[in-house]
């Protein structure tokens, strides 16, 4: 029993030595290392390839038949959507840095960081490059400049990044991740900088997020803080018409008749396109700040607030129907109550708005000061939304949704390409 | 939360009473309180044990709160041997099992939302009993333990593009501890 006992004793003993006494933390998180490319190869890779699984969504432009939905920072799908209930997914065009995209005739827009690239798309199944245009919306810029010569055999460019799960101990890991890829040449992707698709007859109709949209032969591009004017007159060979500085936080672009709807972190803002090449300011409704994609028809605007870190971190999320009849003093007639609101359709008298996690709500907005919500679709994050011709194409968080809305007392799932995990 | 783990103390102790009713070994039950020391600083325990007792082993188990670096609830066999057959007794005790975060989900912020959960809890210690009286024994008790704690961590970035990035980390900890004890046992 005494040697019992001592052997107890022994072992409290050690288990009371200092290293025993210590916590341990063991951290693990996913390491990304950038794949780097010139920007003379980037550029040469920039073309129609093989169909790619949809690993996430992003902005999306309807164009006749054919869906053109972007994967944030990586390039375009390119969806055949001449059955909604099958969807095909027939090819990819492979573009980094890429957010942007619209469409008109047989020519796609497509932002690469803060360039431009025209793509001929008169067949969808061999997409090419027809034209570079360098540093178009400098806000985005990520290389030029960067280097002396501006060479683009000597200009590396982020085109993904290998991934891998690593653990550390806790205490090293701060010291860890403040360890920035010494690169200065290099356009690291950065989040922040990925922003934003939309228009009529011969170009293609975009989103409510989008942030390029076309009006007859003027594409419109909207940065953080500036509205880019590019005369597409000679599709393949646009020309920048004028450059407007607009402050801070402009998000999204929506044309109407012959105005244009800016979305801004601040406020709603109406340019005139009296002068298309040169778009002036007509009016603006102010708001605290917010994340607001607006759409707009004859009287009424409607611009969703959403809370976010990003749009400041108030936690109102809400839907303002405005009167713009007097497009100089648009006035907020009526607010109603959302979950995390993103993107919004109108087709007729009624109107889609994509809740985040709330799904997708359908209104009877014939009475806009007294919207009346017919359906609501869970089960989807929706984020931004197409309504046309009774097809209700919904961008959501796992993939790319159609709803037939012919009875919109009883709108129908139609398809989900679903994002593969 | 706070109700489910309320729940899962109500059932440890309903359980251990049934236990307890058992005819064939005499009944060994405990209440203790005591503070844990270690790298997160001085801490708090309440638990208690029920079990059998045989000749001078006691098989038991044990349940309780445990404030150190998370609150928890832990839920383990506890093994006793006293060393003399006697009242007044040196003992020994080693204890192993599994605990449970008083919290599960927390949502830190919109952005910001932590998963938790337990894992392994073990301990060992040696003590000294007196008696208090004819049933009733006071006891004083030292010894090491350890719990396993892991957290999740996803944290989402706001965009204007959905979906938005989410960042994801785990955490896995490991609580090692002073444990000073004393209660009652029966």
């Amino acid at each position: 029993m005494k040697k019992l006992s001592l052997l107890f004793a022994a072992a409290f003993v050690l288990l009371m030595q200092q290293s025993c006494m210590k916590d341990s933390c063991r951290r693990t998180y996913t390491l990304q290392t950038p794949i780097f490319k010139t920007l003379s190869q980037v550029r040469a890779e920039m073309h129609s390839t093989a169909p790619q699984p949809l690993k996430a969504t992003g902005k999306l432009n309807l164009f006749g038949n054919t869906i053109f939905l972007n994967e944030t920072g990586k390039g375009i799908h390119v969806i055949d959507n001449s059955n909604p209930a099958s969807p095909k997914n027939v090819g990819f065009i492979n573009i980094p840095g890429n957010v942007n995209l619209a469409v008109k005739g047989a020519h796609l827009y497509a932002d690469s960081y803060s360039d431009m690239v025209v793509f001929d798309i008169s067949n969808t199944a061999n997409v090419t490059p027809v034209k570079f245009l360098n540093n178009v919306m400098k806000e985005k810029n990520v290389y030029w400049n960067s280097t002396a010569s501006n060479n683009p055999d000597s200009i590396k460019v982020v085109v993904g990044y290998n991934t891998r799960d690593t653990t550390v101990d806790c205490q090293n890991y701060d010291m860890l991740v403040k360890t920035q890829v010494n690169c200065p040449s290099c356009a690291v992707a950065n989040p922040s900088l990925l922003y934003s698709a939309a228009a009529p007859v011969q170009t293609g109709v975009g989103g409510s997020m989008a942030s390029f949209t076309i009006i007859n032969n003027y594409l419109y591009a909207v940065g953080s803080s500036s509205l880019y004017c590019l005369d597409i007159s000679d599709p393949a060979n646009p020309l920048q018409t004028a450059v407007k500085n607009m402050g801070w936080g402009i998000e999204t672009i929506y044309p109407f008749q012959d105005k244009l709807f800016i979305g801004s972190r601040t406020g709603m803002f109406i340019y005139s396109l009296n002068d298309p090449a040169n778009p002036t300011a007509q009016g603006s409704f102010a708001h605290v700040t917010f994340c607001d994609p607006v759409i707009a028809d004859n009287q009424y605007a409607y611009v969703t607030l959403r809370s976010g870190t990003t749009c400041n971190g108030s936690s109102i999320n809400e839907l303002d129907v405005l009167d713009v009849s007097d497009l100089s003093r648009p006035a907020l007639k009526k607010t109603f109550a959302l979950s995390n609101p993103y993107g919004l359709a109108k087709d007729g008298s009624l109107l889609f708005v994509c809740d985040g996690t709330a799904g997708l709500k359908l209104y009877e907005a014939s009475s806009p000061e007294g919207l009346q919500l017919i359906q609501q679709k869970s089960g989807l994050e929706a984020y931004d939304v197409i309504a046309l011709n009774k097809i209700a194409i919904v961008v959501a968080k796992d993939g790319l949704y159609q709803f037939d809305y012919s009875n919109p007392a009883s709108i129908k799932q139609l398809s989900n390409l679903s994002i593969s995990k | 939360m706070q109700g489910k783990n309320l729940f899962l103390l109500f059932f440890c102790f309903a359980a251990f009473g049934s236990f307890a009713q058992h005819k064939t070994l005499p009944f060994a039950g405990s209440v203790f309180a005591g503070a844990t020391e270690g790298q997160q600083g001085g801490s708090l325990q309440l638990g208690a044990t029920v079990g059998v007792k045989a000749k001078s082993w006691t098989t038991s188990v044990g349940t309780g709160l445990d404030y150190y670096g998370v609150r928890s609830i832990p839920l383990y066999l506890n093994v006793e041997k006293r060393i003399f057959d006697r009242q007044q007794t040196p003992f020994v005790y080693l204890n192993g099992g599994y605990h449970f975060p008083w919290l599960k989900n927390i949502k830190n912020s919109r952005w910001n939302t932590t998963n938790a959960s337990g894992g392994i809890y073990y301990g060992a210690g040696i003590g000294y009993q007196v008696p208090a009286s004819k049933q009733i024994a006071l006891f004083f008790a030292a010894g090491y333990s350890f719990k396993q704690f892991r957290e999740e961590i996803t944290q989402r970035y706001e965009c204007l593009i959905a979906p938005c990035p989410e960042y994801n980390e785990k955490i896995n900890y490991g609580f090692r501890r002073l444990s000073l004890t004393t209660g009652l046992r029966f």
